[in-house]
C-alpha cells in the first residue's frame, strides 16, 4: 500500500496502517535516537512516546511533507526533551581510542565488538560537540543515509546550503578529533 | 578513517532487533489505547481542573493571610468608617446605606438655592410668601422613590398637579400647603442618591397684600366721607354725583378684595416640581461597556494572580512527588 493510502487509513484509526507506517520508519528512527543516547531503554522510551504522539495526532498531519519527515520532527523534539546532553554523554577511554586506531584485520572478535561500541561513542561525541544544524546534517546524511536532496527537504534549506554545512561539519569534527581521524576525511 | 565512513559503519551496527521493534510497538499500542480512552481523558480533565482549583484556593488563602497580617499591623492607626458614609455617584462603589442624611460631602451640582432665613421675629414669621421649588434627583429605583413622594404628599395634605413617568425618569408637580412647604421639601431632598440640581424661589406677597389692604382702607375712608357729605347735601344733582362716586369706590373695593383673596389663595399653596432620574441612565453606553470589561479583566487577572501565588506553594510539593516517582521508577527498573 502506498504511503498516502496508509496515512488515510491511519487517520481513520486503522491499526494495521499504523503498524505498517511504524515498520517502515522504525529502523531509521531507532538509528537516529540510539546514535545520540547509546542507551537501549532510553531509546525505546523516547521512540514509544514519539510514536504514541504521532498516532494520536495523525489527524493533524497535512501531508505537506512525507510521514518520515513529520515523524522525525516529533522524535527530535522528544529526544531534546528527554535527553540531557551533559549528563548522558559517554567519554572515550584511552583503550577505546587505541581500538579505533587499529585495523579491523588485526582485531579479535571480542575486540571488534568493543571497537564497534567505541565507534558508536565517537559518533555520539562528534555529533554532540557540533552545532545543532551541523550535527543534524551529518546525522541525516551518513547515519540515516539521506541524499543531499532529501536532507535539504527535511531541513527546509537549499541543496547548496546542505553541502556547505556538511563541509563545515566535517571540518569541525576533524579539528575536534584530529588525533583519531585521518587527514583525508 | 573518514568521518562519513565511521558514521556509515556505525549506522550499520545500530540495528534494532525484532524483539525491540515488537516491544516498542506494544508500548505504543498500550499508550495510544490508554490516552485515547474516554475515561482517561475525563480523568485528565478532572486532574487539570482540580489542580487549577487547588492553585486558586491556595493563592486565595495566601493572599487573605497576607492581607490580614498587614491589616493587623495597621490596627493602631485604623480609622473607623461610620455606617452612614455617603458615596457620591462619581465613585464606582455605592454604599448600601446610601440614604443621604444631611451629609456635607453630598454631591450637589448646580445648586442655586435661595436659603430661606429663619424668621426671628413674629412679624417676619407671619409674612405671606409664595414659594416655588424645582429639584432634580438621581435615584437607583424609580418606582420606590415615586411611592415615597406620594406618601409625603399624603402626609403633608398636598396634591399632585401633574405626573409624568417613563422608564428612565419621572416628573411630579406637587402643590402643598405653604405652612408645610419647608418640612416637606426638606424630606424630598433626602430621597435618592444625590441632587443633580435644585432651585427654590420665594416671593414675598406681604407688601402686595399690605398695599391692597391700604388702598381698600383709603377707599373705605373716602366712601365714609362721601356718605356723610351725601347725608348733608340738599342739591339733588350734587347728591346724584356723590352717589355715583360712592358706587365707583365700592366697585373698586370689591375688585381689590378679589385681588387680595387671589393673592391669599395663591400663597396658601406652594409648588414643588420633582424630577427623578435613574442613576444608571446617566452613564453612556461606552462607559458601561468599559466598566464591564474592566470588571471581567480584573476578575481573570485576580484568578491568574491567585494561580501564580498558589503555584509558588504547590510547585515544591509537586516537585517532591515527581522526584519520589522518578526514584521509585529507577529502583523498580533495577
Amino acid at each position: 500500500m502506498e504511503e498516502a493510502n496508509l496515512i488515510v487509513e491511519a487517520k481513520l484509526g486503522n491499526k494495521d496502517a499504523w503498524q505498517k507506517l511504524y515498520e517502515q520508519t522504525f529502523t531509521y528512527m531507532y538509528k537516529f535516537v540510539y546514535s545520540q543516547t547509546l542507551h537501549k531503554e532510553q531509546t525505546e522510551d523516547i521512540l514509544s512516546e514519539s510514536y504514541t504522539k504521532a498516532f494520536l495526532n495523525i489527524k493533524k498531519f497535512r501531508a505537506e511533507s512525507s510521514f518520515k519527515t513529520w515523524l522525525y520532527k516529533i522524535v527530535k523534539n522528544e529526544l531534546f526533551r528527554n535527553f540531557n546532553k551533559n549528563k548522558h554523554i559517554i567519554q572515550l577511554t584511552e583503550e577505546q581510542e587505541e581500538l579505533i586506531g587499529k585495523e579491523d584485520k588485526d582485531l579479535s572478535e571480542e575486540e571488534e565488538r568493543r571497537k564497534t561500541k567505541s565507534l558508536q561513542i565517537l559518533v555520539q561525541n562528534i555529533l554532540h560537540k557540533l552545532p545543532k544544524v551541523q550535527s543534524e546534517i551529518l546525522n541525516l546524511r551518513f547515519l540515516l543515509g539521506y541524499s543531499i536532496k532529501e536532507t535539504a527537504e527535511q531541513m527546509g534549506i537549499s541543496e547548496s546550503n546542505v553541502k556547505v554545512i556538511q563541509h563545515r561539519a566535517i571540518k569541525n569534527a576533524r579539528e575536534n578529533y584530529s588525533y583519531l581521524l585521518s587527514n583525508n576525511s | 578513517m573518514k568521518i562519513s565512513e565511521i558514521m556509515k559503519k556505525t549506522s550499520q551496527t545500530i540495528n534494532p532487533s525484532n524483539e525491540t521493534q515488537e516491544k516498542v510497538w506494544n508500548q505504543v499500542i498500550e499508550k495510544t489505547n490508554r490516552n485515547s480512552s474516554f475515561l482517561y481523558n475525563i480523568k485528565r480533565g478532572f486532574s487539570y481542573a482540580f489542580l487549577v482549583v487547588i492553585l486558586i484556593r491556595v493563592g486565595t488563602l495566601t493572599m487573605d493571610l497576607t492581607k490580614s497580617g498587614s491589616d493587623n499591623t495597621k490596627t493602631s492607626t485604623n480609622i473607623e468608617i461610620p455606617n452612614d458614609v455617603y458615596y457620591s455617584d462619581t465613585d464606582s462603589i455605592m454604599s448600601n446605606s446610601v440614604k443621604p442624611q444631611e451629609d456635607p460631602n453630598r454631591n450637589e451640582i448646580n445648586s442655586n438655592v435661595e436659603i430661606i432665613p429663619i424668621e426671628s421675629t413674629d412679624n417676619e414669621a407671619n409674612r405671606i410668601k409664595a414659594k416655588t421649588a424645582s429639584i432634580n434627583i438621581s435615584v437607583e429605583e424609580l418606582g420606590k422613590n415615586v411611592n415615597s413622594i406620594y406618601s409625603l404628599i399624603e402626609e403633608y395634605d398636598g396634591y399632585t398637579e401633574n405626573t409624568s413617568i417613563s422608564h428612565s425618569y419621572a416628573k411630579i408637580i406637587i402643590r402643598v400647603p405653604s405652612t408645610n412647604f419647608d418640612e416637606m421639601y426638606s424630606k424630598v431632598r433626602l430621597l435618592g442618591n444625590n441632587i443633580i440640581s435644585e432651585q427654590v424661589i420665594t416671593e414675598d406677597k406681604q407688601t402686595e397684600l399690605d398695599n391692597i389692604q391700604h388702598t381698600i382702607e383709603t377707599l373705605q375712608a373716602q366712601i365714609d366721607e362721601l356718605t356723610s357729605q351725601l347725608n348733608t347735601e340738599t342739591d339733588i344733582y350734587e347728591k346724584k354725583e356723590l352717589e355715583n362716586q360712592i358706587k365707583r369706590l365700592n366697585e373698586d373695593i370689591v375688585s381689590l378684595s378679589k385681588d387680595k383673596n387671589l393673592v391669599l389663595i395663591e400663597t396658601s399653596y406652594s409648588t414643588i416640581e420633582v424630577f427623578l432620574t435613574l442613576a444608571t441612565k446617566e452613564q453612556d453606553a461606552t462607559k458601561t461597556i468599559w466598566i464591564d470589561l474592566k470588571n471581567v479583566l480584573n476578575f481573570w487577572l485576580g484568578m491568574l494572580v491567585k494561580m501564580f501565588v498558589g503555584s509558588i506553594f504547590v510547585a515544591p510539593i509537586v516537585g517532591i512527588i515527581w522526584v519520589i516517582k522518578k526514584v521509585l521508577k529507577i529502583l523498580m527498573k533495577k
